[in-house]
């Protein structure tokens, strides 16, 4: 971000000791996402294990032209679009719940429902589908169970296409409320008491104070994590999908990561797997670029 | 070559490991407390570092393992496809060229058998290059489960009238709704669900798709299959396969079929057969637990059935060899050492070679129990009495002494044990067919006929090709199949879901199965 002093020798001598802290997770950085990197050009060569990376034929755009050219193409963009823009529509969630979090007044009820809420973060992936696939079971499931007691009819909602998303969705909220939290509580928890206490003062409701003091003091906040999630549109992950996927919902669950997965990892294709990946990665810089932009020029917040 | 063993000379014991991948048994105990493990290692000096991989990791870790370059010595019952002999073996030459080891002096027992009774299994062992990078599954000729069983509970035909198994498919549907309506397990009508398994888990329907004239052995009918001596994808035959979805749909909606049809998982599947909500199971019921003796009181095999669109019973024929499970590295140190690892599995020459299949006994015990026992009065071997709780002789092989259940070899051949139980001396039991075997060989031999072939090759433009077509063919195929069956998508559309198929070029699929049938056909007229 912004705000950078002068980088210079003298400067670095003197706070050596940061430097020093900083220096493992550089080195780690390095070791573990930029020397890998040389790995990316298997997407333009046809992989030989028997001949290293190196040593493999370039075949250059072959197939990213594979990949567009396939027939599902606009299919699987479509899907992973889909759940990547809902995902995306659910991020005011855990400022809300920040926000309402930082109204409650009595500490030990606030820690409570705090602790309780980063719980489900610590879930894997599988036992949350597994507590998904239970819990909405059309037979057993407890939410069948209370749709019935209110007078509804029980809905099969893990095998209707059109509920998948929302399950998909709904179910990343609820494990991801808590610790999304975190980082909101801790920008609110630096709200100066005193703008509270004149806002206050001058008559404002509490949800005056939310809107005109609490919210602008998190905004950059709020606009830096709204840019990294942009950034993030097409990297819906192919765990949890192939964990709720079945026959029935497959028209809305077959996204971008699955088929790398089965072409890739199932199938071997380490190449073509590699661009796909690859063009995924590509829109999503794209789009975290554009939308820097729009924050830098509409606004002094932006990741650079 | 002083002696069938040890393999590795005692000088060179503690100098020589190897490294194993095997697909392990989900209960299996870690390789190094293994029975397997360390008989291999007292008697062969064969010191082995195992890496277990579970069943539903296999492709992947098997993928990444030949994309490193990082194989171990030895792949054992791994299932290498055709597709990666091509690619890693003939193109990429990771695997060993096994043909150039092969012989009397150095590996008597496949010698023996390749080059012997099961020459003409050979073919299926060798890729185009005319080279065997993979060592296979030999089962006998005479094995009553060598062709697909399928397993029909005979109370339940009793309870209901029924005198022997059905034979038509009107038979088969009258049965499945008078045990749901009759409910002889008392469990409630609701709860009965007489056609078990699920679509893609222990499934079945296959057996139905037989009774259509596909014999084909996919569920979805996405795969090739032969019908009326033709090559067909069975859903792009839409005028007779859609009989096949009005049928399951009526099942589904009478509820013949789980609700969970298309979620179930497998250990929901075991625990409805054991509590008898169903009246069939998709194979031999002793892989769940239940006892040979129940087996062969309780279940019997079913027959292909006929209908009015097929009036000839026919059933896709099992395999007798089955390549790919056992492989060495074309990078080990030790090939000699490997191939004469991989003799074991097929050692009919040398005394002891069929104790893999036997497990543990007196002489090489290492804390473990005979598994089977002579019983004197009945002259049979039985279950030792003394095994682990809930354990059964099956289950006690697969987790404990092998701790994999071995698709491999040429060990379950009667002559190998035939030898075997000369060699230790063991009395030899009356060879008695049990009856659930002995309708496999009266209700499903005599209706085997040639089908698809189980192992083909094709270069990798093609596959190319079909993979692209494939997952994109298949995954909408098995989709709106599921949504045919459970009504969610009307029957009247299955007209345009044949014209939507057609649209993404499923002919062009079905065109490139039969080119490789007729190949296979023109193979086996050669021979």
């Amino acid at each position: 971000m912004k705000n950078r002093k002068k980088l210079t020798l003298k400067s670095i001598f003197h706070d050596w000791r940061l430097y020093v802290l900083l220096l493992p997770s550089l080195v780690y950085l390095f070791i573990f996402a930029y020397i890998p990197m040389y790995g990316v050009q298997i997407a333009f060569r046809d992989f030989s294990p028997r001949k290293g990376i190196w040593g493999s034929e370039w075949v250059g755009l072959e197939y990213f032209k594979r990949f567009i050219e396939y027939p599902n193409f606009k299919f699987l963009m479509m899907n992973t679009l889909r759940i990547g823009l809902y995902s995306l529509a659910t991020f005011p969630c855990s400022i809300i719940f920040a926000l309402m979090l930082n109204e409650v007044r009595s500490t030990k009820f606030k820690k409570s429902v705090q602790m309780i809420s980063y719980i489900p973060h610590f879930l894997s992936t599988v036992v949350v589908c597994s507590m998904v696939t239970l819990f909405f079971n059309q037979k057993t499931g407890v939410v069948n169970a209370i749709i019935e007691f209110l007078g509804g009819t029980r809905t099969d909602f893990l095998t209707k296409a059109s509920y998948f998303e929302d399950i998909y969705v709904w179910s990343g909220v609820w494990q991801g409320l808590g610790f999304g939290a975190i980082i909101y509580i801790a920008a609110l928890a630096s709200v100066p008491m005193e703008q509270i206490e004149a806002a206050r003062i001058d008559g404002a409701t509490r949800l005056q104070i939310i809107w005109h003091v609490n919210i602008p003091y998190i905004l950059p906040t709020i606009i830096i994590m709204l840019i990294f999630s942009c950034g993030g549109i097409l990297g819906v992950g192919f765990e949890k999908i192939l964990l709720l996927q079945n026959d029935l919902n497959l028209s809305r669950s077959q996204v971008i990561s699955t088929y790398v997965y089965e072409i890739g990892i199932r199938g071997g294709q380490f190449s073509y797997s590699s661009a796909i990946g690859l063009f995924n990665t590509i829109i999503n810089v794209t789009i975290l670029a554009i939308v820097n932009e729009i924050a830098r020029r509409f606004g002094e917040t932006s990741i650079w | 070559m002083d002696s069938a063993y040890p393999i590795i000379k005692d000088e060179f014991k503690d100098d020589i490991e190897l490294r194993i991948a095997y697909c392990q048994d989900a209960n299996a105990a870690a390789w190094e407390d293994l029975w397997f493990s360390q008989y291999l290692a007292d008697k062969y000096n064969l010191n082995f570092e195992g890496e277990g991989i579970a069943g539903s990791g296999l492709g992947e870790r098997k993928n990444i393992m030949f994309s490193s370059g990082d194989l171990p010595d030895i792949m054992m019952e791994m299932w290498v496809s055709n597709s990666e002999i091509l690619k890693y073996g003939v193109e990429e030459g990771m695997l060993l060229k096994m043909d150039e080891y092969i012989s009397e002096e150095l590996t008597p027992g496949i010698w023996h058998f390749l080059y012997g009774d099961y020459a003409s299994e050979r073919i299926d062992c060798t890729a185009p290059d005319g080279h065997i990078y993979t060592l296979p599954y030999l089962i006998s000729r005479e094995n009553p489960a060598a062709h697909g069983t399928f397993a029909i509970y005979k109370p339940y035909l009793e309870a209901v009238g029924m005198d022997g198994v059905p034979e038509t498919l009107d038979e088969f549907v009258d049965f499945l709704y008078k045990v749901k309506e009759q409910d002889p397990a008392g469990l409630g009508s609701e709860n009965m669900y007489p056609w078990g398994g699920g679509m893609s888990t222990d499934g079945i329907p296959w057996f139905l798709l037989n009774a259509f004239g596909y014999n084909a052995n996919n569920n979805y009918g996405y795969s090739p299959a032969v019908r009326n001596g033709e090559l067909v994808i069975p859903v792009n035959d839409m005028e007779v396969f859609q009989e096949y979805l009005k049928l399951m749909n009526q099942f589904y909606v009478d509820g013949i079929i789980n609700p969970n049809y298309f979620t179930i998982e497998s250990s929901e599947v075991t625990a409805q057969v054991l509590a008898g909500q169903n009246a069939v199971y998709y194979t031999n019921p002793t892989v769940i637990g239940v006892t040979a003796d129940e087996v062969n009181e309780k279940w019997v095999c079913a027959k292909p059935l006929t209908s009015q669109w097929n009036d000839t019973p026919a059933t896709r024929p099992g395999t007798f060899c089955a390549p790919g499970n056992l492989a060495i590295s074309a990078d080990t140190e030790y090939p000699e050492a490997c191939m004469r690892f991989m003799d074991i599995w097929f050692n009919n020459v040398t005394e002891n070679g069929y104790q893999l299949a036997w497990g543990a006994n007196e002489e090489y015990s290492y804390g473990f129990i005979e598994r089977r026992v002579y019983d004197e009065e009945t002259g049979q071997w039985v279950d030792n009495p003394d095994l682990p709780e809930d354990t059964n002789s099956y289950s006690y092989w697969v987790e404990d002494i092998l701790g994999f259940y071995p698709h491999i070899g040429a060990l379950y051949l009667p002559e190998c044990e035939d030898k075997f139980m000369e060699d230790m001396g063991y009395p030899v039991a009356e060879k008695e067919i049990g009856a659930f075997a002995q309708s496999a060989l009266d209700n499903v031999w005599p209706y085997v006929v040639d089908a698809f072939p189980h192992n083909y090759y094709v270069d990798d433009d093609l596959q190319k090709e079909m993979t692209d077509l494939g997952t994109v063919i298949e995954p909408y195929v098995k989709e709106q199949v599921a949504r045919f069956i459970t009504g969610e998508r009307p029957l009247s559309e299955t007209e345009a879901f044949a014209q939507e198929l057609k649209d993404m070029n499923i002919d062009r699929l079905q065109e490139i199965y039969k080119q490789i049938y007729d190949d296979y056909q023109k193979l086996k007229a050669g021979n």
